[in-house]
C-alpha cells in the first residue's frame, strides 16, 4: 500500500471523527436537551460538551498531523521522481 | 509510518474511550431510570456507539496498514496457503519436511547413543536374606566370575 493512500484512509476517518465530535458538542442545543437554554447546565449537557470537545480537538489535531505527513510524503516522492539521482541511467 | 501509527492508534483509543463513556453516561450519571428511554438517552447512546465503532475501525485500519507495511518490508511472512485440502504439496515444503525429519532422526540417534553409553545394570528384585548385588565398575566382572564358578 502506498504511503499517500494509507494517509488518505486515516484522514477520512479523522474527518468523520471531527464531524462526530462537533455533532456531540452541539447536540444539546440542536436537539433541545432539557435545560439547554438555562444558565446552569445539566449533567447530560456537560457530558456532551466535554466529550464532544475532546473528540473534536483530538480529531482536528490528528487530521492536521496526518495531512502534513501526507503532503511531506507526496513531496518527497515527487522530488525523487523528478530527480532520479546519479545512479539513474 | 511510525508517526502515523502513533497518531492513528492514539486517536482510536481516545475516540473509543469517549464513545464508551457517552454510551454509559445516562446510567452512570443517573439520568436514565427504568422505563422508556428519553431523547437524551437515545442521543447519547447512539452517538457513543458511533464513536466507539469509529475508534474500533480506526484501530483496525492502522493495524492493517502496519501489518501490510511489515509484510512488504519482509519482516513478516505471508501466510502459506494450505495445501493439505488439495492433497498436493509444493516441492519447497517437501524439502523442508525432509530436512526437519533428518535432523529429528539424527537428534534421536545421538540421544540413544548417549543413553546406551551411560546405562547401568538394573538391580534384581530384592530377596530377603540374599546378598546385596555388587555395585560399581567391577560388577560385570564379578558376575562373570560367579558364572564361571
Amino acid at each position: 500500500m502506498s504511503g499517500v493512500r494509507a494517509h488518505l484512509q486515516l484522514a477520512v476517518l479523522l474527518a468523520i471523527g471531527l464531524a462526530a465530535g462537533i455533532w456531540t458538542f452541539v447536540a444539546p442545543w440542536a436537539l433541545g436537551y432539557p435545560g439547554a437554554g438555562a444558565v446552569a447546565w445539566t449533567r447530560p449537557i456537560w457530558s456532551n460538551v466535554i466529550v464532544g470537545a475532546v473528540v473534536a480537538v483530538t480529531s482536528a489535531a490528528a487530521l492536521v498531523t496526518v495531512l502534513a505527513l501526507m503532503a511531506h510524503t507526496g513531496r518527497r516522492r515527487g522530488g525523487a521522481e523528478g530527480h532520479p539521482g546519479p545512479d539513474a541511467t | 509510518m511510525t508517526m502515523r501509527t502513533i497518531v492513528g492508534l492514539s486517536w482510536s483509543f481516545i475516540s473509543g474511550l469517549a464513545g464508551v463513556w457517552l454510551l454509559l453516561s445516562p446510567w452512570t450519571l443517573g439520568e436514565q431510570h427504568n422505563g422508556d428511554w428519553t431523547m437524551v438517552t437515545r442521543t447519547q447512546f447512539g452517538t457513543g456507539l458511533g464513536l466507539a465503532v469509529l475508534g474500533g475501525i480506526g484501530a483496525t485500519v492502522v493495524v492493517t496498514q502496519v501489518v501490510g507495511a511489515l509484510r512488504e518490508s519482509g519482516v513478516l511472512r505471508r501466510p502459506v496457503a494450505r495445501t493439505a485440502a488439495t492433497g498436493a504439496a509444493s516441492p519447497d515444503s517437501t524439502q523442508e519436511m525432509e530436512q526437519v525429519l533428518v535432523s529429528l532422526a539424527s537428534a534421536l540417534a545421538a540421544d540413544l547413543n548417549r543413553q546406551q553409553q551411560g546405562a547401568r545394570p538394573v538391580p534384581p528384585a530384592e530377596v530377603p536374606g540374599a546378598p546385596a548385588p555388587p555395585v560399581g565398575p567391577t560388577a560385570r566382572a564379578d558376575a562373570g566370575w560367579r558364572g564361571e564358578r
